[in-house]
């Protein structure tokens, strides 16, 4: 039996690493192995989750970035904002590069290995209870909930301001007006429940939102060479089924928050430029060393 | 298998502590179900469980009352209380329900409330005439409008349980804080035409404006804590800490606030943030049970089997909690109780809120119930009562008190106007 | 021995009741400089909320000794049997110390050994590779609250049982 951690409620319309774990599953239990789905918090938080794989108590999670970031900070090279021009331009430079090797060299200390990344929905852009945000200037007069330090730097670099805000106080600092808003996928305010606070959303598509699945280093060593074959096609089956739901879900993401009443701004080539343009001085914050970033850069024009 | 049953009763009636307790039994439970491996997530699982944002302004309140206590807040409120009220028939027990109101602001639990005023305020009130279980009875059940007030110990356990907003726990607990005590200063008039109840003299009423000057400090603290919250200003942490500093203040102007003072109340919060953390820390090992065994999933479908939705779906959880909370202290039953049947309440379409504000006005009756009525038995032990009568002549606002739990479940809008309007 | 032991229980009490003041002394003020710095300098430092945080955490666990060596933890029941020194209440004392074993010895274990009893591997050694987000130390210095409150708690335990082998010697010169 393969214990996997999910990130968050099992629907296949809005979750990605749902859609991933599903098939994922198919293959493995097409080829005897059960997957079972711990739902949510049943066995802990990340922290405590990642403590699990490192023990091999857990098989596999899908994890926060961060939980790999804290051992080796080059996987936030992934969310250094427009590297990428989309999720296909992601996984070529996923594919070519060295990425997978390098990260699990250092993992190997946790006794955890990084089996895929997955985006968890089309690419974040600006929710906010008043504004419609369409230039870096519109951003600059808001005060924005920052979910760490990167992010932080990215809207100081917008010339904006940013508070570190815990997600559960989120909706209380929305009303209450403590913040404006935040930066996430389209599909995280539909979740949640939020649409009735927040008004607009702008579709700057700074990052791709995603999560890391992890597994046990203890299990996956134990697995003779065909099971691990069997691993290695169903992450395959996963990352295809994630990938399907992302093009369909961008396609339809921005209606369905119309639908609901909230303002969507597309914004043009140029527009995107001003806000790419704009951030580019977070590259040199030191979040990632100045060495890993000229590697992410160069690997990404490469590819594009 | 027997192992796990047998353990629990050996270890409970031999006075174990609870979070010993309950520790000591999931751990051998994780050993007779063959899974003792999972025994070492047991460090991680405790730290990751207590390091929890909401917990962080439990401290911080439990202090503001231990500064205000220590500083003699009380007689400042009584005072003021006396001096609005006092003149009545039944006077007194509506000042102490008043004082109670009050003292609400300041404190979270309902266990300091009924110790200090059973200790000042039941003598006066058999001084003027008033029966002495009488006085202990409505000394007792007033006392639980302090956890429904904010600010409040048990919402922050359980907002950070079931990751709901203390804010809005706070801002919505106001409504049914103040509906209580109507109800009781209700009650406590019929009580004084039946049974006759002097009114105060009005020579030994305080002057309005002086008591009120002195109680001012104690008073402006909820304004201050409930004014920066509904302007978004801080959060109930921020909030919590600022309420310490203006309980400095009022400490200073009161009577003097020592150091050695300070010192001691700091240290008395240190421990009693010890016993509530220690419990939640034995629970956590208990829900990693849970999660492994999917009992929680278990549970839900064995409720489920009894079709119950909406309001009586409500009722049949008000049912238990009353229960629980008439066996256990009402830490002990959040910590236990919330992450087994709220969680699923909650999935059921209960609004996290109406039900953390229900759950705490429920574990709150289970103070002034027997057999174990933790407020009854201080009240009974400060001012030497026989505790079955006084818990006997306390029914009557027990059943008040029931009946207005039942109406605000049948009304979620009681509760939820308040938080909606000021945008929460 | 005994006295010994005694004496490091008193000890530790008095050290860990100036460490649970200073920890909500240090929480406190973090708290307020985060209200401070948003209000006055409109950008709140990202460490404050961790420290305070961790500050929280280190008074509930620190704290937890502290009710231990009181007896002011939180009863379900009150002991049925009789106060030692009868018998009885000598078996409930004893079956109240084996439930506290049977919590914290795993707890403890568990920080230093891993599943196979390797030392090191436990807790604390997977906690001292990672790094805390804001403050860039080391987990380990974080997390070894859980280690120390569970030891103090197991030598308070000690000392319960050395304190009260010293009385009815005393009581009983000659034996
Ligand atoms: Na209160
Ligand atoms: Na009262």
């Amino acid at each position: 039996e393969v214990k996997v951690a999910l990130d968050g409620p099992p629907n296949l319309a809005t979750s990605g690493t749902y859609n991933w774990i599903q098939g994922f599953s198919k293959v493995m239990s097409e080829n005897g192995m059960d997957v079972r789905e711990m739902p949510r918090g049943s066995i802990g938080n990340e922290d405590e989750i990642f403590d699990q794989l490192s023990t091999g108590l857990l098989e596999m999670s899908q994890s926060d970035v961060r939980a790999v970031a804290r051992i080796d900070p080059y996987i936030y090279g992934l969310r250094l904002p427009y590297l990428f021009d989309d999720a296909a331009h992601m996984d070529r430079m996923l594919e070519a590069g060295d990425f997978f090797e390098r990260v699990n060299e250092n993992l190997a200390q946790q006794d955890v290995v990084l089996l895929a990344i997955v985006p968890i929905g089309p690419a974040s852009g600006f929710i906010t209870t008043e504004a419609a945000i369409r230039t870096p200037e519109d951003i600059a007069k808001l005060r924005m909930r920052a979910l760490d330090d990167a992010q932080l730097a990215m809207y100081e670099a917008w010339g904006s301001s940013g508070v570190i805000v815990s997600w559960s106080e989120i909706m209380t600092a929305l009303q209450t007006g403590v913040v404006d808003g935040y930066m996430n996928s389209p599909f995280v305010p539909m979740s949640f429940g939020q649409t009735d606070v927040v008004r607009n959303f702008s579709d700057a598509k700074v990052i791709i939102p995603m999560r890391a699945v992890l597994a046990s280093r203890l299990w996956y060593d134990s697995l003779s060479d065909d099971e691990r074959a069997v691993v290695t096609e169903a992450v395959k089956a996963g990352d295809k089924a994630n990938r399907i739901w992302l093009d369909e879900a961008s396609g339809s993401a921005l209606e369905q928050l119309e639908e609901l009443g909230v303002t969507v701004q597309r914004l043009t080539t140029e527009e995107l430029t001003a806000f790419r343009e704009g951030v580019r001085s977070v590259y040199e914050t030191g979040v990632v060393s100045a060495e890993d970033v000229a590697s992410w850069t160069s690997l990404a024009d490469e590819m594009r | 298998m027997w192992l796990i049953p047998i353990a629990f009763v050996v270890f409970l009636i031999c006075g174990t502590a609870f979070a010993y307790l309950m520790g000591a039994v999931s751990v051998i439970t994780f050993i007779t179900l063959d899974k003792a491996q999972f025994l070492s997530i047991m460090p991680q699982r405790i730290f990751s469980q207590l390091d929890v944002f909401a917990f962080m302004a439990m401290p911080l309140f439990i202090l503001t009352a231990e500064i205000m206590t220590r500083a003699g807040v009380m007689r400042c409120l009584v005072d003021f209380a006396l001096s609005v009220v006092g003149r009545f028939k039944g006077g007194l027990g509506h000042v102490n329900i008043l004082t109670s109101v009050f003292f609400a602001g300041v404190s979270g639990s309902a266990v300091a409330d009924s110790a200090s005023l059973s200790r000042s305020f039941v003598p006066e009130m058999v001084n003027r005439g008033y029966d002495k279980y009488y006085a202990g009875a409505i000394t007792a059940a007033s006392s639980m409008i302090g956890p429904i007030i904010p600010p409040s110990i048990i919402m922050i356990i359980y907002g950070g349980l079931t990751s709901t907003s203390v804010a809005a726990l706070f801002v919505a607990g106001i409504v049914p804080g103040l509906l209580l005590a109507g109800v009781l200063l209700a009650l406590n008039v019929f009580m004084a035409y039946r049974y006759d109840h002097p009114g105060g003299k009005a020579s030994e009423i305080p002057p309005f404006f002086p008591s009120l000057l002195r109680a001012l400090p104690a008073l402006c603290l909820p304004a201050v804590i409930l004014g920066s919250l509904v302007f978004g200003l801080a959060t109930p942490t921020e909030g919590s800490a600022i309420a310490v500093l203006v309980a400095i203040l009022a400490g200073l102007t009161y009577r003097g606030l020592s150091w050695s003072m300070l010192i001691d109340a700091i240290e008395a919060t240190a421990r009693m943030t010890g016993t509530i953390f220690i419990i939640l820390a034995a629970i956590s090992i208990l829900g990693y049970l849970a999660g492994q065994m999917g009992w929680s999933e278990a549970l839900a479908h064995w409720v489920e089997a009894f079709h119950l939705t909406g309001f009586r779906f409500l009722v049949f959880l008000m049912v238990i909690f009353l229960i629980a909370g008439m066996f256990m202290d009402t830490t002990v039953a959040v910590t236990l109780m919330v992450p087994l049947f709220a969680v699923q309440a909650i999935n059921q379409g209960v609004d996290p809120v109406h039900l953390g504000i229900l759950i705490c006005l429920n574990l709150c009756i289970g103070l002034i119930t027997p057999p174990l009525g933790k407020c009854l038995v201080l009240v009974a032990a400060l001012t030497s009562l026989n505790y079955w009568r006084l818990a006997w002549v306390a029914m009557p606002f027990i059943l008040v008190q029931i009946a207005l739990l039942f109406v605000l479940a049948r009304f979620p809008e009681l509760t939820l106007a308040l938080p909606r309007a000021l945008g929460f | 021995m005994r006295k010994a032991v005694i004496f490091v229980s008193d000890t530790l009490h008095a050290v860990i009741r100036r460490l649970s003041v200073a920890a909500i002394v240090v929480m406190f003020c973090t708290v307020m400089l985060q209200v401070i710095a948003r209000y006055v300098f409109s950008s709140p430092p990202v460490w404050t909320e961790d420290v305070a945080r961790y500050m929280m955490v280190w008074t509930g666990l620190l704290g937890a000794t502290l009710s231990f060596k009181t007896k002011t933890d939180a009863v379900l029941l009150a002991s049925v049997f009789p106060d030692r020194p009868n018998v009885l209440g000598y078996m409930a004392d004893a079956l109240h110390t084996l439930a506290v074993l049977v919590f914290i010895v795993p707890i403890l274990w568990y920080c230093f050994f891993d599943l196979r009893g390797q030392f090191g591997r436990g807790f604390l050694g997977r906690q001292s590779t990672l790094v805390a987000d804001t403050l860039g130390i080391s987990l380990l210095w974080i997390v070894a609250v859980v280690p120390i409150a569970m030891l103090v708690i197991l030598i308070h335990l000690c000392a319960h049982w050395a304190r009260d082998g010293l009385r009815s010697a005393e009581l009983e010169p000659g034996k």
